[in-house]
C-alpha cells in the first residue's frame, strides 16, 4: 500500500499528466482522502493558470528584422553533406584506380605499358581485331563467344549459359572503369602485326569450361578476374583437344609453327 | 504551407520559409531566453543567436525531435553561452530591480475587473518568484508551463535525463509555491470542505 509520501511524490507527475491511467486513478483516490496533497494540486493548477503565455510576450522592436538581417548576412558556414555523397564517389575512384593499376596487362614480353595501351582508340582495336581475324598467317587463335562485344559475337553454342554471363559482370560496376577495360581487353586480343609478341594462339575460356583441364598448371598470373596460363604447342594442342571433346568448338587459324613458341590461355573465374 | 514544409524549404536554403518560421516562433523563443537570461537585452542577443543558429544547422537537423524542441535546445544552449561569456552564470539567481525592467504584457482574461487585477498581480509574482529560483528550477518549470513540454522533451532540450527533470520541477514547483505563499499574494482557494470531512 502507497504511503502518503509515495502518493506526495506522484504530484507533480499527476499535475503534468505525466502518469499512466491507472496510476493518476490512485493519485485522485488519494487526493479525495488528503487535504494537504489537494491543495498542493489545487496550488500548481492556479499557478498555472496564472502562469505567463509566450504569445503575450512583448517582442523588442525590429526584432524579425534583425534576426532575418542576421540570417541574410551569415551564409551557411559548413554543409553537412550526407556521407553517401562524400564517401561513396570517393570509394568508387580508389577502386577505379586499384582497379586500373592490377589490370591485367601482360603481353608476355612486351607491353606492360598500361597507360599507352589504355590510351589506344576503340576504332583503332576494332580495325586491328579485324585485321586479325582476316590474317590467317598471324598466328592467332581467337575464341569468340556469345560473350565477346568488342567483336560481332559468334557463339560456339556450348559457350552459352555460365559463359555468356559475360566478362563485365566481374568487372568495377563503374561505367568508365568497365569501358576502359573493354578498351584494354580489345587491345590486348587484337595484337596487331609488327608488334612483338610472344604467344602464337590466345585462348579464353570460362571456368566452367577449362573444368579441370588445367588443374595441374601454376597460373604465370592471376588477378581478381583471371587465370593466365603459358602452355607450349603440345600442350596447348592437347588442350584444344581435350576441350573439343567435351564439344566446345574454336575457331581457329592453325598456327605457323605449332612446336615451338606459347600459347596464352586465359581463364575467368 | 505548413511547419514541416517550410523547415524543409529552410533546409534547402530559403530565407524566406525561414522567416515564417521566425515569425511562427519568435515569441516562444524570446519568452524563454527572457526568463532563461533574466534581462531583455540578453533575451534579445541569445534569441537571434539561437535562430542564427537554427538557419545554420538546418542542413543537418534530421528531425528526430520536434522543430519546436530543437529549437528550444538552441534557445537554452544560446542563453548558457551568452551567460557564461557575460560571467554571469548564476545572475538571475536572486531577483534584481533591474530585472523589473522587462515589459509583461497581461491580457484581457476576459474576467470582471477585480479577477483581472488579481490576476494580473498574480502573473506578476510568479514572474518574480521565477526570478527568485535558481535556474536549473527555472528552466525546467519555464519549459513546462510556458512551452508546455513533456517531461521527455525538456530533457532532450536540456540535455538532461528524465529523473532530474520530474525532481527540478518539483522542487521547482515547490520553490514558486512558497515565494508565492509568503509574498501573501497568492490565495489559493481552500481545500473543500467535502475532503476535510473525508479526510
Amino acid at each position: 500500500m502507497d504511503t502518503h509520501d509515495e502518493f506526495a511524490a506522484l504530484l507533480d507527475a499527476f499535475v503534468d499528466g505525466e502518469l499512466s491511467p491507472a496510476e493518476a486513478d490512485r493519485v485522485r483516490a488519494h487526493l479525495a482522502a488528503c487535504p494537504a496533497c489537494q491543495a498542493y494540486v489545487t496550488d500548481a493548477l492556479a499557478i498555472r493558470e496564472a502562469f505567463p503565455e509566450a504569445e503575450d510576450t512583448v517582442l523588442p522592436e525590429g526584432f524579425t528584422d534583425a534576426v532575418m538581417t542576421a540570417v541574410r548576412a551569415h551564409p551557411r558556414k559548413n554543409k553537412v553533406l550526407p556521407w553517401r555523397k562524400v564517401l561513396l564517389p570517393l570509394a568508387a575512384c580508389f577502386a577505379l584506380v586499384l582497379l586500373v593499376r592490377h589490370m591485367p596487362l601482360s603481353f608476355g614480353g612486351g607491353a606492360k605499358d598500361t597507360a599507352s595501351v589504355a590510351t589506344a582508340s576503340a576504332a583503332d582495336t576494332a580495325e586491328m581485331a579485324e585485321d586479325i581475324q582476316d590474317d590467317s598467317d598471324s598466328g592467332v587463335m581467337e575464341y569468340k563467344s556469345a560473350r565477346d562485344t568488342d567483336s560481332a559475337p559468334e557463339a560456339a553454342p556450348e559457350a552459352e549459359g555460365p559463359a555468356a554471363q559475360g566478362f563485365w559482370d566481374s568487372a568495377s560496376a563503374e561505367e568508365d572503369a568497365a569501358a576502359d577495360h573493354q578498351e584494354l581487353m580489345a587491345a590486348q586480343t587484337a595484337i596487331g602485326p609488327g608488334e612483338a609478341e610472344p604467344y602464337f594462339a590466345q585462348l579464353r575460356l570460362t571456368a566452367e569450361e577449362a573444368g579441370d583441364l588445367l588443374a595441374d598448371l601454376t597460373p604465370v598470373e592471376e588477378s581478381e578476374t583471371e587465370l593466365r596460363y603459358e602452355l607450349d604447342a603440345a600442350g596447348y594442342s592437347a588442350l584444344t583437344a581435350a576441350l573439343a571433346e567435351t564439344g566446345i568448338a574454336l575457331e581457329e587459324s592453325a598456327p605457323e609453327d605449332d612446336s615451338s613458341g606459347t600459347a596464352l590461355v586465359i581463364v575467368e573465374k | 504551407m505548413r511547419e514541416k514544409d517550410w523547415v524543409e524549404a529552410a533546409a534547402r536554403g530559403d530565407p524566406s520559409a525561414f522567416e515564417q518560421l521566425v515569425l511562427l516562433y519568435e515569441k516562444r523563443v524570446y519568452a524563454l531566453a527572457l526568463r532563461m537570461c533574466g534581462n531583455p537585452e540578453n533575451a534579445r542577443e541569445a534569441a537571434q543567436e539561437a535562430f542564427l543558429a537554427a538557419w545554420q544547422g538546418l542542413p543537418g537537423f534530421r528531425q528526430e525531435a520536434s522543430f519546436s524542441t530543437w529549437l528550444y535546445r538552441l534557445t537554452s544552449n544560446a542563453c548558457v553561452d551568452l551567460l557564461r561569456r557575460e560571467g554571469r552564470h548564476s545572475a538571475a539567481a536572486g531577483p534584481s530591480l533591474d530585472d523589473e525592467e522587462a515589459p509583461l504584457a497581461v491580457p484581457d482574461t476576459g474576467h470582471g475587473p477585480q479577477e483581472a487585477l488579481e490576476q494580473r498581480e498574480l502573473r506578476q509574482q510568479i514572474e518574480a518568484g521565477l526570478r527568485a529560483m535558481t535556474p536549473e528550477h527555472r528552466q525546467v518549470l519555464v519549459l513546462r508551463e510556458l512551452h508546455q513540454l513533456r517531461y521527455d522533451e525538456i530533457a532532450r532540450v536540456l540535455d538532461l535525463d528524465v529523473g532530474t527533470v520530474k525532481s527540478r520541477i518539483s522542487r521547482g514547483r515547490k520553490q514558486l509555491r512558497n515565494f508565492l505563499l509568503k509574498t501573501g499574494n497568492f490565495s489559493p482557494p481552500q481545500p473543500s470542505k467535502e475532503a476535510e470531512k473525508e479526510g
